[in-house]
């Protein structure tokens, strides 16, 4: 690992209680978060996709310590210093979180309707002290240019505008305090696939002109493929591989990866009875399966499987990192995308 | 009339009469779909398809209206009009939910939640099929374990809350087929799912559709579930459909400017472009107020001032059944 490495997550964890009756009496844990480890290098962008329940949201809040982690390290490099996350106190954590923002799914609800576009870029600038008066204009001003609304709108209500333009404004949010990290929690998910272009396009070119690291996560295999530089496939709250995007589709190494790259339907008629299924659902967090999570679906399982849980090793060769974890990694031949 | 076609659409508009002005969901109309077949619509919101799905059952929400057109379906005796049709009437209750089936995008909305699952498609059975309370239960079970839902003769009695998305969906296709429709119209009926659990979906709506011979009307916004699915595709732009034909025309073939553009803004898995997308400039113009002439003109890298704006572009027949309405294609 370089020394540009913005941000490294330790063994994170995440359970959620599971309360019964008037007591409120703890029955039982969702495991939401179980023990992941990676780590963001200085702009570039790492895609975390999963099913839904696999924990990604709760990866992505949890970094910027919207929700408490229950145990872990979140190490954030800023300039130089190495800050664990999980250590600073209120005052300290929102000096930090100046450089960590987040983009968020649904356009709808996460603008307040009753505050106008500026209100709503500038808060952050206001409630950080940064800018008030003629300067906050100027400077939400400029922030709308930059992801292509026009600064006359300013004084407009979040209906006036539509999906697209709302992901928007939520992206100049973000973008308001310069951060150097942005979590985007399925950024384009809520939107029509031609204005789902122009937003990933956007994204890509304030990556660019801002020197933006991003945390992607998305359950669209075709947009996180386009966007990230690495990937992180996870299922039930684990990270079952990691690897570069380009090794990862076409030389998949672990059975679910594989699978989710043959269960997407691709836009050309051609593929149509190439797709292997996969049986059952996705397993249940709060009462997994024994030994590997994944093995009551996957075809490949042994006994073994059943027993164990295969710790994430890395098997990449000439030095590169490409992290799975399946006991039989580097044995099965499986198939990706050509 | 070939002797294939199973319902007919021809002209069809249906407008929303609000305060706000007029809304033309649907103007002017045309496919048909034939008997086993998968048609599949294809749009982003606001494009109309469902719209036009819900004429074709005449379950229309309030302040919608169809204003012309005719929805021909063909039985074995005879066809009928549906658009002729009283919506609350006898004849369309009887073609509603028998000949023709309806599954709709979010299982958990459109299950009641109060009602077991086995209730429901028992309902379903008891008002188109003349068995006693006990033989619609066994039907009832049958048809569980027929979609894939493991252990049916107790998921039977099991509330719609009690399981997954995944497993709910297959409840709302085993009502909808319970009496064995010509047609089934599924809006969205994978969008909701994850991707393992949509592809066994899909499965399971082609394997169904093999071995009853129905015909399907797949609308969606995925070109992906239109690939894997459709015999034949609409696609459709602010209430017209701008380009229909084979699967394999509109994927290798495509002619309008829309459906071109479309085809590639989609990201592609296993397919990386490095850089930028190519998009869709602009947005979905507003509904009340429509671009004159060709509705995609102010969006269309093609577009020709004093021809695209100023009149419709006809329906042209490029190769057979393969239309497209664009000025490019001739028409001028």
């Amino acid at each position: 690992m370089g020394s540009n490495v913005l941000l490294e997550v330790k063994s994170l964890k995440k359970y959620f209680p599971i309360q019964k009756g008037f007591w409120r009496k703890k029955v039982g844990e969702v495991k939401a978060v179980d023990d992941i480890s990676f780590y963001i290098r200085e702009g570039e962008t790492l895609g975390l996709v999963g099913e839904s329940g696999s924990g990604k949201t709760t990866t992505g809040r949890a970094i910027l310590r919207a929700i408490e982690p229950t145990e872990g390290e979140i190490l954030f490099n800023i300039n130089g210093t190495l800050i664990n996350i999980l250590q600073l106190n209120k005052k300290e954590l929102k000096q930090t979180r100046k450089h960590m923002q987040m983009i968020f799914q649904d356009p709808y609800s996460s603008l307040n309707p009753r505050m106008t576009v500026k209100d709503i870029i500038g808060e952050p600038l206001l409630v950080n002290g940064v800018a008030r008066g003629k300067e906050l204009e100027d400077r939400v001003a400029e922030l709308m240019k930059a992801v292509g609304l026009r600064p006359e709108y300013m004084i407009r209500y979040p209906h006036a505008f539509s999906g697209g333009q709302r992901q928007r404004i939520g992206i100049a949010r973000a973008l308001a305090l310069n951060p150097r990290l942005i979590v985007c929690d399925e950024p384009v998910s809520a939107l029509d696939v031609s204005i789902q272009a122009q937003t990933l396009n956007l994204l890509q070119d304030l990556q660019e002109k801002f020197h933006l690291t991003y945390l992607f996560i998305s359950h669209d295999l075709g947009v996180v493929e386009h966007i990230s530089d690495r990937v992180a496939v996870m299922y039930t709250g684990k990270i079952v591989e990691i690897a570069e995007t380009e090794e990862l589709f076409k030389n998949p190494k672990h059975p679910y990866t594989e699978a989710l790259l043959a269960a997407v339907p691709k836009p050309d008629p051609k593929y149509r009875e190439t797709r292997k299924l996969l049986f059952g659902e996705v397993a249940d967090p709060s009462n997994p399966p024994s030994g590997c999570y994944f093995h009551p679906r996957c075809p490949y399982a042994k006994d073994i499987c059943k027993q164990e849980y295969p710790s994430l090793i890395n098997i990449g060769e000439n030095g590169n990192e490409h992290f799975v974890s399946c006991h039989f990694a580097d044995k099965l031949s499986l198939a990706g995308i050509e | 009339m070939g002797d294939n076609v199973l319902l007919e659409v021809k002209n069809l508009r249906t407008y929303f009469f609000l305060d706000e002005g007029v809304v033309k969901a649907v103007d002017g109309v045309n496919f048909k779909i034939e008997k086993g077949k998968t048609f599949g619509v294809v749009g982003e919101s606001g494009c109309g398809k469902s719209i036009t799905a819900q004429s074709i059952l005449r379950i229309l929400p309030p302040r919608g209206e169809i204003v012309e057109g005719e929805i021909i379906f063909y039985r074995d005796d005879g066809s009928v009009d549906l658009v002729k049709l009283d919506p609350k009437g006898q004849e369309i209750r009887d073609i509603r939910g028998k000949e023709v089936a309806m599954v709709f995008q979010e299982p958990m909305t459109a299950l009641a939640p109060v009602y077991t699952i086995g209730d429901q498609i028992i309902e379903a059975i008891l008002l188109h099929q003349n068995v006693t309370k006990e033989q619609a239960r066994k039907i009832a079970i049958d048809l569980l374990g027929r979609v894939g839902i493991p252990k049916p003769e107790e998921r039977v009695d099991a509330y719609p809350f009690e399981l997954s998305g995944g497993m709910r969906q297959r409840a709302m296709i085993a009502m909808a087929i319970s009496s064995n429709p010509s047609l089934l119209i599924a809006d969205e009926p994978t969008t909701a799912l994850d991707v393992t659990i949509q592809a066994q979906i899909l499965d399971l709506i082609k394997n169904l559709q093999k071995e009853m011979g129905m015909a399907t009307m797949l609308i969606t916004h995925n070109m992906g579930v239109i690939a894997e699915m459709a015999d034949d595709v609409a696609v459709m732009y602010l209430g017209k459909i701008v380009e229909s034909g084979p699967v394999n025309e509109i994927f290798y073939n495509p002619k309008h400017p829309y459906t071109v553009a479309l085809l590639k803004s989609i990201p592609k898995v296993g397919k990386k472009v490095k850089g930028r997308l190519e998009s869709i400039e602009g947005m979905v113009p507003d509904p009340y107020n429509l671009p004159t002439g060709c509705r995609f003109h102010p969006r269309c890298p093609s577009y020709v001032e004093g021809t695209c704006d100023k009149a419709e572009p006809p329906e042209i027949e490029i190769t057979t059944g393969h239309k497209v309405s664009c000025f490019l294609y001739g028409g001028r």
